[in-house]
């Protein structure tokens, strides 16, 4: 059997195999989890850790490969939903298929890895919880929903998939669902990314309509016959402007960011797994995974910019980038400020994908998920030291408990670009591609300022990013405790809690040795080519584009390490005791009051989503409501009300109309017999005198008769 | 079978009234017994389908339609073989069906006429050569293709009325699906004390009534089950009712009854429309002999009447405000019977009579226009309706309103998608929607009252029925896994259409583009507003702190209700990871179905 699974060759045994652990986990966890010991937890844990085993082996078989493995796919289902059997027509079919390539393997590898060590952690972060068990169950469904998004070879189900981690986010956040804040952050969550998908349905009903499938060889395979030429070309940048806003809400980019700060409700391994690492870089590999699609036709020529829609993409992503950095300059909760380093982030793999790189994007993506994550979990060894969020409450922890701090330190390094961390590698990628991508793009034929503007906000985040990140970390880890009592309470976490922290660490440092080589290492094997290559021969602007990116290499690398240290400096006068501005940052604030006070309004952004959501939607609901009750249902009692009218009226009218004339004439009858038995007294004389009365009536009425019908 | 299936009920119901009412165990047990076997016996019908694929020979129909063709042989004066040939000839003329014309067929008449020995067997024989060209064509006709377990005989001669039943891929999803919730509802009404053998023979008939409703081949017979329906229902609602059950069931019956009259009109419109005189739906459907296809003007009007009296019982907007007061005053298993078959009967009506028979006036603009728009106003109208309401169960039923909005919506465009999507959808909404109703019923049980401002927290009290409620909240959603999300999604990808298949929502309304796709797109935010209310819906009853001390007295689940909720929790589970176990059932029926209305478009 082993062999079965594990086959180099066929590595799609394997990806089910990986899917199918964290469900058993998830099944038996849910039904038999509170009667198992320890409430079961190390079952998912022990599921995970499996699937990681399994999707490490298929890493070394894909970094074995000299240049990366051959897509390979597997139809599992044929024809799972499908209509129109015998038909004179075609219908459509959609089978559930999986689907490794080299990104798909590397994207086993992150979400494995980060869900084992989110479930180790937990272990000792969730201890003594209510509804330990059922906490377990849900990371063991998120993490089989992720997985199932990674390998499916269908659109349809990826968006299947892609629901099921909604869900899961959404019972995750509202894990304390006592506390109406989860609750509605909960409910925010899912209905903001919702809204995103809405748009991924158009995108999805686009591709089905023009392309008759929605398996990713498919999709590809029509647009290289022309399918989408023409006037479907329109229609081309719909579906895929579709698909990004599904990415947009999932990935938390702007304006459909404002359910991540909120999600940060739930508990600190979900942010750092869900929110951080996994969920909502799906938006980021639905566009890698479709990136020729949206780059359009002129993809197989090499021309990735032909289409509107990565460009798009670069500037939303770059904006975001840019606007998240700014709100996390002025939040006071350890883990909002991540969120929102995390909605910058999430910017910059956009920003990557958008200016042509996959490989800048996906790179990112990857080194993020292991620095991010382990900031998430440090924080959240904080939280559980202090039992606060709150900045405020913090401050020289390193002290009392060294591994959080220093790994802390480490993932503030990376993130922050230090020079040679992981990091630091992946952003440089992004930003020389921006750089090369306004280069090409701006002295082209249509260019503008426009193209120069995701690199501009790049580079603007990378010194933003440092500042906010060492803000968090020195008010965190050093200076004086500002809360003394917590400060004395505060203890290293156990070592279910610190031991992923430092795997994490290693991590995000460890590429420090062979980082050089790993974006060597992504540039050839995570491109976007893995599925559909690039006409051979083509003129490809990639090539232009690559060159570039070498040659700005160093004059990049200097500019961002000098706004590293300017960032890291500024930071110190700040928030450290010696520092020359320690605690004038309240004097800043005020002096830019109009600016401060729109960061701490979130730009009113949120302000305004409320107010959208509370005054249309409920003025619709109210307006339907009443409408059907008054209107609609008015006009039924209406009509029920004129039909009893008229039976009443009918009844009316039964009674001293018609059922009058007949008791009246029944009274009559009565009343006549009364009399008449008068007549009947026996006198002969009386007779004779009625009977002259009688005829004498009888002929008058004749007489009158035959005057009438004369 | 089918007879078995639709009169297990019934005969039940003659068994109770023998037994004294006091004996309410007994009553209950037999009932369910009963429904029981009509269970077993639909899922044998279920199991059988696929094995008895083939087509329509050798079922009652063959037979009868061979008897009466050797009554009109024993009628012709046939000394010599070659006439037999030759009567053939004249009798059943060109099988290309549609080329019968009227003279044809009076020509036909002639020939036939003369071929008998004498005067009194003319009469003989041209009755049952009516009988048996009408059968010859139904048994050829595409819709038979797929018709199992057919039972014919002869009913109301004078009238030609047979009682005629079979089932299809249409049907016998809702067959068995009746069967299904009957049992299950009958086992939660458990607890009915008032008039319990009242309550139980009322609802037996009420089965049996729905049963045959789904496997009548015969208009009038068809009717006759329809209006069966409506008396148990009317007597459940208005006897084991809420506090205002009589304006309900008034507003039930009546609303319904005027559905059926202008029903009944169209009927017999056609009746005397068709040469010859017949309520078979299959030779209705198909061609009618001595004629074409019924004239367009007159299959619009006829569309129209019909339409109305199916919309009344979707319900489609704006004949929809009897469903939320019929659902908040009914008992819970009526309630579940409400929203999970009745209005399917208006759906089934749809696709079995409206589109099948009428199909040059379902093909038209102005019926797709109506379908779809009333569709997509079912959608959003009924979700924003939805989520005005304070009452839980008038939320559920509101829901009920929006989710059939999917029915028309799929079914208007006529796509293999849309159309297998739209049956799809009305056998998931008969999951979901009895389940939430049970759902409701449950909290009812415990709380005796309906307002959702008043709950909350009950998540943490009874978390068994959280966790059955969250599958049933979420397949409604249409959460993919769930079978909601498998019938909206195959609707909407329906209804968008493709390039081999063009929907006729999006090329038929407005002009080819973006200004034909706007139906779909608006019906699209119902996905967004269905989870407003669900969402907010389970907010207000299961999160939070527990609002009410007497709250903290609710026991969980009883094995009553988990017996009645488990199998249709499990149902929305396995027809969202498999939907190919009932589209397999479907898919041949619906794909001719859609063919044979598909076929008159262009002419």
């Amino acid at each position: 059997m082993f062999s079965t699974i594990l086959d180099p060759q066929d590595l799609t045994k394997a990806a089910l195999a990986i899917l199918l652990c964290p469900l058993a986990g998830f099944v038996v966890q849910v039904f038999f989890g509170k009667r198992l010991p320890r409430q079961g937890d190390w079952l998912p844990t022990g599921c995970m850790f499996i699937a990681l085993s399994i999707a490490t082996w298929m890493m070394t078989v894909l970094l074995s490969s000299s240049n990366g493995i051959e897509p390979q796919s597997w139809l599992v289902a044929e024809g799972w939903l499908s209509s129109g059997a015998g038909g004179t027509d075609k219908g459509l079919s959609i089978d559930f298929g999986i689907l490794v390539d080299n990104l798909t393997i590397v994207m086993l590898f992150v979400v494995t890895l980060v869900s084992f060590l989110v479930h180790l952690y937990s272990c000792g972060y969730m201890h003594g919880e209510e509804r330990y068990n059922r906490f377990f169950a849900f990371l063991g469904l998120f993490s089989f929903s992720m997985l199932g998004l990674c390998i499916s070879s269908n659109l349809l189900f990826l968006f299947m998939f892609w629901e099921l981690v909604g869900l899961c986010s959404y019972f995750l956040i509202g894990f304390y669902f006592e506390k109406k804040s989860a609750q509605n952050a909960a409910i925010k969550a899912f209905m903001t990314t919702r809204l995103g998908d809405v748009g991924f349905l158009v995108g999805i009903m686009i591709i089905a309509a023009f392309a008759g499938t929605l398996d990713f060889a498919g999709i590809f395979e029509s647009l290289q016959n022309g399918t989408w030429d023409g006037d479907a070309s329109w229609w081309l940048t719909a579906a895929g402007l579709g698909l990004f806003l599904g990415a947009l809400g999932k990935s938390a980019q702007f304006p459909l960011h404002v359910w991540l700060p909120d999600a940060m409700e739930g508990p600190t391994p979900v942010s750092a797994l869900i929110h951080a690492a996994t969920m909502v870089v799906a938006g980021v590999y639905l566009v890698a995974r479709m990136f020729p699609f949206l780059a359009g036709p002129g993809y197989f020529t090499g021309d990735f910019f032909s289409g509107d829609v990565l460009f798009y993409i670069a500037l939303v992503g770059s904006f975001t980038a840019f606007f998240a950095a700014t709100i996390a300059f002025v939040q006071t909760d350890i883990k909002k400020v991540l969120a929102y380093s995390t909605i910058s982030q999430l910017g910059y793999m956009f920003l990557g994908l958008g200016v042509g790189s996959v490989s800048a994007g996906i790179f990112h993506l990857f080194t993020h998920a292991f620095f991010k994550a382990l900031l998430f979990l440090g924080s959240g060894s904080v939280i559980h030291a202090v039992h606060s969020n709150e900045m405020e409450d913090m401050g020289g922890l390193r002290k009392k408990m060294p591994w959080t701090g220093y790994t802390f330190l480490i993932g503030t390094l990376a993130i922050a670009g230090l020079p040679f961390l992981s990091g630091f590698h992946s952003k440089e990628a992004i930003l020389g591609n921006a750089y090369a991508f306004a280069d090409h793009m701006g002295h082209g034929e249509h260019g503008s300022w426009l193209h120069y503007l995701p690199f501009a906000f790049g580079i603007l985040t990378a010194g933003m990013t440092a500042f906010y990140m060492f803000r968090l970390y020195f008010k965190t880890f050093e200076g004086k405790p500002k809360n003394q009592e917590a400060y004395d309470h505060a203890h290293e976490s156990p070592w279910t809690m610190t031991v992923p922290l430092c795997i994490l660490a290693v991590l995000s440092l460890g590429s420090a040795g062979v980082a050089g080589k790993a974006v060597y290492w992504f540039e050839h094997r995570v491109h976007s080519e893995y599925l559909v290559p690039i006409a051979a021969g083509a003129d490809r602007v990639m090539d232009h584009v690559s060159h570039t990116v070498h040659d700005f290499h160093w004059t990049l690398s200097a500019v961002s390490f000098g706004l590293f240290v300017a960032a890291l400096v500024l930071a110190y006068c700040f928030f450290i005791p010696r520092g020359p501005f320690y605690g004038r940052e309240k004097g800043v604030a005020s002096a830019l009051s109009p600016l401060y006070v729109s960061l701490q309004n979130l730009w009113y952004l949120d302000r305004f989503y409320t107010w959208l959501v509370l005054h249309v939607l409920h003025t619709c609901q109210v307006i339907c409501g009443h409408f059907d009750r008054v209107f609609v249902d008015g006009f039924v009692n209406f009509w029920g009300s004129v039909c009893r009218f008229f039976t009443g009226a009918a009844g009316v009218l039964d009674y001293w109309g018609v059922d009058g004339l007949v008791r009246g004439i029944g009274n009559s009858t009565l009343a006549g017999g009364r009399r008449l038995r008068r007549l009947q007294t026996g006198f002969l004389q009386e007779y004779v005198n009625a009977s002259l009365y009688l005829s004498g009536g009888l002929l008058l009425l004749i007489l009158v008769f035959y005057v009438l019908v004369k | 079978m089918l007879t078995w299936c639709i009169f297990l009920p019934l005969i039940t119901a003659a068994i109770l009234i023998l037994i004294p009412s006091g004996w309410k165990g007994l009553i209950k047990s037999v009932s369910v017994i009963g429904a029981l076997l009509t269970f077993i016996v639909s899922v044998n019908l279920a199991i059988d389908y696929h094995k008895d694929a083939g087509d329509i020979e050798g079922t009652d129909a063959t037979t009868v339609l061979k008897d009466a063709q050797e009554t009109i042989l024993g009628g012709v004066d046939l000394k010599v073989d070659h006439k037999g040939a030759e009567f053939r000839k004249v009798a059943y003329p060109p099988a290309a069906s549609k080329s019968f014309n009227p003279e044809q067929y009076a020509a036909a008449k002639e020939a036939v006429r003369a071929f008998a020995s004498s005067e009194t067997a003319a009469d003989e024989v041209e009755k049952a050569w009516k009988r048996a060209l009408e059968l010859e064509y139904a048994l050829h006709a595409p819709a038979t293709k797929h018709l199992r377990y057919t039972e014919l005989a002869p009913w109301i001669s004078l009238f030609n009325v047979n009682y005629f039943l079979a089932v299809d891929g249409l049907s016998l999803p809702l067959v068995w699906l009746t069967a299904l919730l009957s049992l299950l509802c009958l086992v939660y009404s458990w607890n009915t004390e008032k008039g319990t053998k009242g309550y139980y023979i009322l609802f037996l008939l009420l089965e049996t009534g729905l049963l045959g409703v789904f496997c009548a081949l015969d208009f009038f017979l068809f009717y006759v089950f329809w209006e069966v329906v409506l008396l148990p229902m009317y007597f459940l609602i208005g006897i084991w009712g809420g506090k205002n059950r009589l304006y309900a069931a008034i507003k039930f019956f009546i609303y319904t009854l005027v559905g059926s009259v202008v029903m009944l009109i169209c009927m017999l419109v056609l009746y005397y429309t068709s040469e010859p005189n017949t309520f078979n739906l299959l030779s209705l459907m198909t061609v009618v002999p001595g004629g074409e296809w019924f004239s367009y003007g007159l299959q619009w009007w006829l569309f129209l009447g019909l339409f109305v009296g199916f919309a009344i019982k979707v319900p489609v907007f704006p004949f929809h405000t009897w469903l939320p007061d019929a659902h908040v005053e009914a008992p819970t298993a009526v309630s579940v019977m409400l929203a999970g078959i009745l209005l399917k009967m208006g759906g089934y009506g749809l696709f079995r009579i409206s589109y099948t028979m009428l199909p040059d006036a379902a093909a038209s603009n102005f019926f797709i226009a109506l379908l779809a728009i009333l569709g997509m106003i079912n959608i959003v109208y009924g979700a924003f309706c939805a989520l005005a309401q304070k009452d839980f169960k008038r939320l559920v039923a509101y829901s009920s309103v929006s989710h059939m909005g999917y029915v028309l919506l799929g079914l208007a465009a006529l796509t293999y998608y849309g159309v297998n999507g739209a049956a799809l959808q009305m056998f998931n909404h008969g999951v979901s929607s009895a389940m939430m109703f049970l759902l409701v019923g449950v909290v009812y049980d415990r709380a005796h009252h309906r307002d959702l401002t008043r709950f909350g927290g009950l998540g943490l009290q009874m978390p068994w029925y959280t966790g059955v409620a969250t599958v049933g909240f979420f397949a409604s959603l249409g959460l993919p896994g769930l079978n909601g999300f498998i019938s909206e999604a195959m609707c909407f990808l329906g209804a968008w259409g493709g390039n081999e298949q063009v929907s006729l929502v999006a090329s038929e309304v407005g002009t080819h583009g973006i200004a034909s796709r706007w139906i779909v797109v608006v019906s699209l935010l119902g996905v967004i507003l269905t989870a407003c209310y669900i969402l907010w819906t389970i907010q207000r009853v299961f999160l939070g702190q527990i609002k009410n001390e007497e709250y903290k007295k609710f026991p969980d689940l009883s094995f009553r209700e988990v017996f009645a909720l488990a199998p249709l929790g499990a149902l929305c589970v396995i027809l969202g990871v498999w939907p190919k176990i009932l589209i397999d059932f479907m898919d041949g029926t619906l794909t001719t179905m859609t063919d044979v209305v598909r076929s008159v478009i262009g002419n």
